[in-house]
């Protein structure tokens, strides 16, 4: 039943459901995985939109470029294109329990929206995954972006309703996460754009635009959807740090030891 | 930002919390150490000598005494508002004297004071970027926060900025039992319900993982843990925590615990114990736990 990691290298698209049969759902009934689509978008008292859920998915997984049109392909720059040529999957540095970032961390595991307050009042959005037990911390409260941020893994964002869809507006990123298992790189003039709309009670689309002309030639806008996991799912525990069997506990080579992620 | 306790400024600060941060523990029990709680600190959130009359630990600031005794801020649906950021709250170097016991008092089965007194602050889990556990609290910032569904309290969340990997605790508001028999985890299973303006948490489900405190005082997979939270103004977060575990404990115990308000403007920042952690991982100091994994070093005796 607990989805045990055994290899990093082994990531699981989707989890493994953590019962079959129908359970009772917190909503107040027995809903079956496929009916939920069919529900409505929840609403909060004051109208606003319910994001609350468990998650699955809305980013990348291999490769970035699945969220692209059909037929597109990623505008990297020609030292972009190289860098990720040469890079390899066992270097991969969540597979060292580092960040996924942005918008990969959304991929693999189950993920929530926690706004702080409610919803419309909301000064904080937290998201929270199950990966990696990290949070994304999203401020709701109509501050502008900072002059110059310290870059970090998650970056600095800002966040605010238009309609029904929840935008997010994030600059400040460092260079070292990934953004697939592909090694897709950016730099640190990134600067992402998420549009978050939940069309109906299971289903939670994003679309993301990605500003980068440090590794791309041009802005590029990316979609991938996510969709709510069994009634009843809950985020579990997740500690990368313990047994991790590569890398850390395995005694594979760290090559983010000796220095700072590339 | 927040604001640096140095002549530099916010981007020292960062820089110096990755470093210092991943010594957490440690660092704050090294060298000398005010143990009676000072003002704006609170407990299980030590300070070192030239802070005293300073408000907040060495690297986390607190609210000043006019805001602090302000009104308890309450949410839409009239529930204190427990928010926070939060400094202190819980046990750091040692979770007996931290929660207001006197020395000898918990009441420590013989096998677990042994094998407390022979742990040692080196080999602390948490350094190597596991969970702190509960009620284990380091000198940074700390959130609850409420969730809430359009049909009520939800979920609760315990957010720290630093010392777990990012890990966050997860209360189940929704008058779930607990299961019969759970996976242990390094924060338990955890359900919540208020009591008036007291929030109560009721955690089994514990892995013996964690300690309680750089010091080492062990628990076992039997630990029970009732935590009650209470505002009474702006500034103070009140815990009596029930610590029952008959596996280490002759008898179940109250503790209790004092967090302190950061200033209103203040915001958890990212930190990642992971990434450039000198202490362990990636300064080559030997982990004890690489071959043998976490865990209780001992077998814990039976039980009468």
């Amino acid at each position: 039943m607990r989805r045990l990691l055994v290899a990093m290298t082994t990531l699981l698209t989707l989890p493994a459901l953590a019962q079959a049969q129908e359970v009772p759902f917190r909503a107040g009934g027995t809903t079956p995985l496929a009916d939920m689509a069919s529900l409505p978008t929840p609403r909060m008292d004051d109208g606003s939109v319910d994001l609350w859920g468990t998650w699955v998915g809305g980013g990348p997984v291999n490769d970035i470029a699945a969220g692209l049109p059909k037929g597109e392909e990623l505008p990297m720059l020609p030292w972009a294109k190289a860098l990720r040529d040469k890079r390899t999957n066992p270097e991969d540095p969540h597979n060292f329990c580092l960040p996924m970032g942005v918008p990969r961390q959304a991929g693999a595991f189950p993920w929530r929206f926690v706004p702080y307050p409610t919803h419309k009042a909301a000064t904080h959005l937290f998201i929270l995954w199950e990966g990696f037990r990290n949070y994304r911390q999203v401020f709701m409260d109509g501050r502008p972006h900072s002059e110059d941020p310290t870059p970090t893994w998650f970056g600095e964002s800002i966040g605010w309703w238009e309609g029904d869809t929840l935008v997010i507006d994030s600059i400040g990123f460092n260079d070292k996460f990934w953004w697939d298992r592909a090694g897709t790189p950016h730099t640190e003039q990134l600067h992402i754009v998420e549009r978050w709309t939940r069309v109906n009670f299971a289903t939670l689309n994003l679309e993301v635009t990605i500003d980068d002309p440090g590794a791309f030639s041009r802005p590029f806008t990316l979609r991938f959807t996510a969709k709510h996991s069994a009634p009843g799912d809950e985020l579990k525990e997740y500690i990368c740090e313990e047994n991790n069997q590569f890398g850390l506990a395995g005694g594979h080579p760290n090559p983010y030891r000796a220095s700072p992620t590339q | 930002m927040r604001t640096a306790t140095g002549p530099e400024g916010g981007a020292v600060v960062k820089n110096l919390l990755g470093v210092v941060a991943a010594l957490g523990g440690l660092a704050i029990t090294l060298g000398a150490q005010v143990t009676v709680p000072v003002e704006g600190v609170g407990s299980g959130a030590h300070v070192s000598p030239d802070r005293l009359g300073k408000l907040g630990t060495d690297w986390t600031p607190v609210a000043s005494a006019e805001v602090a005794d302000g009104p308890t801020p309450r949410l839409h649906d009239g529930k204190p508002d427990l928010s926070g950021p939060w400094v202190g709250g819980g046990s750091n170097s040692d979770i007996e004297r931290d929660g207001g016991l006197q020395p000898g008092e918990l009441p420590l089965l013989p096998w677990a004071r042994d094998l407390r007194d022979r742990r040692e602050e080196a080999n602390e889990p948490y350094l190597y970027c596991t969970p702190m556990g509960v009620p284990r609290k380091n000198p940074y910032p700390w959130r609850i926060v409420q969730a809430y569904t359009a049909k009520g309290p939800s979920y609760i969340f315990f957010l720290h900025e630093n010392g777990d990997a990012g890990a966050h605790r997860q209360v189940f508001m929704d008058g779930r039992p607990h299961p019969r028999n759970p996976i242990p985890t390094w924060f338990g299973h955890s359900i919540g319900h208020w009591d008036g303006d007291a929030l109560v948490i009721d955690t089994v489900g514990y892995n013996d993982k964690f300690w309680f405190d750089s010091m080492g005082t062990p628990h076992t997979e039997q630990l029970h843990t009732i935590e009650r939270y209470s505002r009474p103004n702006y500034g103070t977060l009140n815990l009596e925590f029930t610590l029952e575990d008959p596996g280490a404990l002759s008898r179940p115990v109250q503790l209790n615990f004092s967090a302190r308000a950061l200033p209103p403007d203040q915001d958890l920042m990212e930190f990642v114990c992971s990434e450039n952690n000198q202490f362990g991982i990636a300064g080559g100091h030997t982990n004890i736990y690489l071959e043998k994994g976490f865990g209780l070093e001992v077998e814990v005796p039976a039980q009468k």
